[in-house]
């Protein structure tokens, strides 16, 4: 058993993850929170997919539905071409080939558990010897930038948060995963700690040849990193398109409005469209048409009747808006 | 640059309670009584069941009997050392049974939750309904006297509160990050409670169970006060009690001591586990 990366099988031009009207309803009738409510995408080979939005706005399910940790409402995930789930590709195999990292660097290790331990949990559970186990650890924590044999026996409790972070990181390399789904992996990080750990994912994905899922809350961050940024908003995809095109072109007014609402250092560059107003997203009162339409700037009388369809603006770009429009190339 | 090995979970743990100096001194008071039981033969001036008509309720300080005589003429000293044995014995072992029996039910209910955690809850609120006192007096009863029913009356009492205790814990440490990663490592159940689980939950288990032991020690001398529990001639604290109590007004003293060694000996196993629990906890 040596537990080698799983090759490609359907070719450059298939996603490698397709999301299709994924949904998420928390709780029995009465207060049901649309958590996640008809979200479709795809992870290109090789890219990273940015996802951004408001806290609550259903990242983080989509992330564990994603990984299977909890069961969908309804939709289904596709890997590589191939179904996830009973028929299709095994959750556990799928499993192998998806791996996550959290938010939380320190609820996410054991606390009783070394270093070596817990990068080493998955090889063993799949059937990796011990001795081979220890050399892939070693690997790992060198990948990452953590000195093996400074590391390997530590305890969690003694490591900083960007020490803890790059050890999850490598935890979830330890089963040469083809995608990795990182939810806010720095947003509990310092600035200067936080471009190191981002630093180390660009060239880990070009080293191991991954693709990656990226959930934050930080449009910088975001930006950064992203090769296309999905833009969220109560449960569902209010925009998606390239990261240079929608930051440059955003189409939805609540894509402009959360560009808008960042810190600019660029005096040039003054806010002239309004930041967000009105009440944070509540998904368990979901407002009647567009989800956005009672804090948006550029509200008509249709938007609360109906629900908008994702218009193409080009492509590749996508929104979700009556007023998007398609661009002629 | 340091290779060292760093401390361990558990070196932390001893560290923090060599500093704490109120559960040492209750350590060492404990650890001297098991060593005075189990060397009871050596230690016991006496028998403890040879009694003697004229030497009745000799006050503490009599020539030959430094902590008295009881009604029957018996060795207080002897009386008490072998009594411990038993109200040990009574008090302890209904612990360690309803630790493991409530330990692994609430286990399996906090980490597999859904019907079966739903059935092992709602049979353990079923329990949870009787005051504890009354439940296991009710359960003594209906068994009959004897050491063995007390023990396992005893058991039944403690096996839902630590039921309940143990599901918590569980429940709260099964939704941390790690436990979910472990799962999206595609780790069984099995494997997960083994390796990510139990290390995190025995410990806060293990420090109610053991604050349950004086409990336990009331408890049990209080079934053989009522006569649920051992028969005399058998010396146990709780049954010494109740047989001392005619003496109450001749030799108040003498009559005190098995409930001053009940007090002294629940203390104790109390505050053992309140630095147990403070020593447990990394954050200290
Ligand atoms: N297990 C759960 N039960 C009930 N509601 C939940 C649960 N998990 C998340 N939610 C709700 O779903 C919504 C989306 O949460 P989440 O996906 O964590 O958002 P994000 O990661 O974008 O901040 C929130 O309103 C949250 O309260
Ligand atoms: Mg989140």
């Amino acid at each position: 058993m040596t537990l080698a990366p799983i090759p490609d099988r359907g070719g450059p031009a298939q996603p490698l993850l397709l999301v299709k009207d994924l949904s998420k309803h928390f709780g029995k009738s009465g207060s049901v929170v649309r958590a996640v409510d008809g979200v479709s995408f795809a992870i290109r080979k090789g890219e990273t997919l940015g996802i951004v939005g408001e806290s609550g706005c259903g990242k983080s399910t989509t992330s564990r539905l994603i990984m299977g940790l909890i069961d969908p409402t309804a939709g289904e995930v596709i890997f590589d071409g191939e179904h996830v789930g009973p028929g299709g590709l095994s959750v556990a195999e799928f499993r192998r080939q998806v791996q996550m990292v959290f938010q939380d660097s320190y609820a996410s290790l054991n606390p009783r558990l070394t270093i070596s331990e817990s990068i080493g949990f998955a090889p063993r559970v799949h059937g990796l010897s011990r001795e081979a186990t220890n050399a892939r650890v070693r690997d790992l924590l060198a990948a990452v930038g953590l000195e093996p044999d400074q590391f390997a026996q530590r305890y969690p409790h003694e490591l900083s948060g960007g020490q803890r972070q790059r050890v999850n990181i490598a935890r979830a390399l330890a089963l040469r995963p083809r995608l990795i789904i990182l939810d806010e992996p720095v947003s509990a990080l310092d600035k200067s700690v936080e471009a190191q750990v981002l630093n180390l994912l660009v060239d880990l994905k070009a080293e191991f040849g991954l693709s990656y899922l990226f959930i934050s809350h930080d449009l910088n961050v975001v930006q950064y990193i992203s090769d296309r940024v999905l833009v969220m908003y109560l449960g569902r995809v209010a925009e998606i398109g390239p990261v240079d095109d929608l930051y440059a072109h955003p189409s939805h007014p609540y894509t402009r409005a959360l560009l808008a609402s960042r810190p600019s250092m660029d005096p040039d560059h003054r806010r002239t469209t309004p930041p967000l107003t009105g009440d944070p997203p509540n998904p368990v009162n979901v407002p009647s048409g567009c989800r956005f339409h009672p804090r948006c700037a550029q509200v008509m009388p249709k938007c609360s009747a109906a629900e908008p369809e994702m218009v193409k603006i080009n492509a590749d770009h996508q929104a979700a808006c009556f007023l998007a429009e398609t661009v002629p190339a | 640059m340091s290779t060292t090995r760093p401390e361990g979970y558990w070196s932390g743990v001893f560290k923090r309670l060599k500093r704490d100096k109120l559960t040492l001194i209750c350590s060492g008071i404990l650890l001297l009584m098991l060593i005075v039981m189990i060397a009871a033969p050596l230690i016991a001036p006496h028998s403890p069941y040879q009694g003697s008509m004229i030497r009745r309720l000799k006050p503490i300080g009599f020539p030959g009997y430094p902590l008295g005589t009881d009604e029957l003429g018996r060795d207080m000293i002897a009386r008490l050392i072998y009594g411990g044995r038993l109200s040990w014995t009574l008090g302890i072992s209904p612990v360690v049974i309803a630790f493991t029996i409530g330990g692994m039910l609430g286990i399996i209910a906090g980490y597999a939750g859904g019907w079966l955690g739903m059935l092992i809850m709602r049979v353990t609120d079923i329990f949870y309904a009787f005051p504890s006192v009354l439940l296991a007096v009710a359960i003594s009863g209906a068994l009959g006297a004897g050491i063995f029913n007390a023990v396992l009356a005893l058991t039944l009492v403690f096996i839902p509160p630590i039921i309940r205790v143990a599901e918590s814990v569980t429940t709260s440490v099964r939704v941390l990050d790690y436990v979910e990663s472990a799962r999206a490592s595609g780790a069984g159940a099995f494997t997960i409670v083994r390796v990510h689980v139990l290390p995190n939950v025995l410990g806060p288990i293990f420090v109610y169970a053991t604050n349950l032991i004086s409990v336990s020690m009331i408890l049990a001398s209080g079934l053989s006060f009522l006569g649920l529990g051992t028969k005399p001639p058998e010396p146990e604290w709780g049954l010494m009690l109740n047989t001392l109590r005619t003496a109450i007004y001749n030799q108040p003293l003498i009559a005190m001591l098995p409930g001053v060694c009940i007090f002294i000996t629940s203390i104790c196993f109390n505050m053992v586990s309140d630095g147990l629990r403070s020593a447990m906890d990394v954050r200290n």
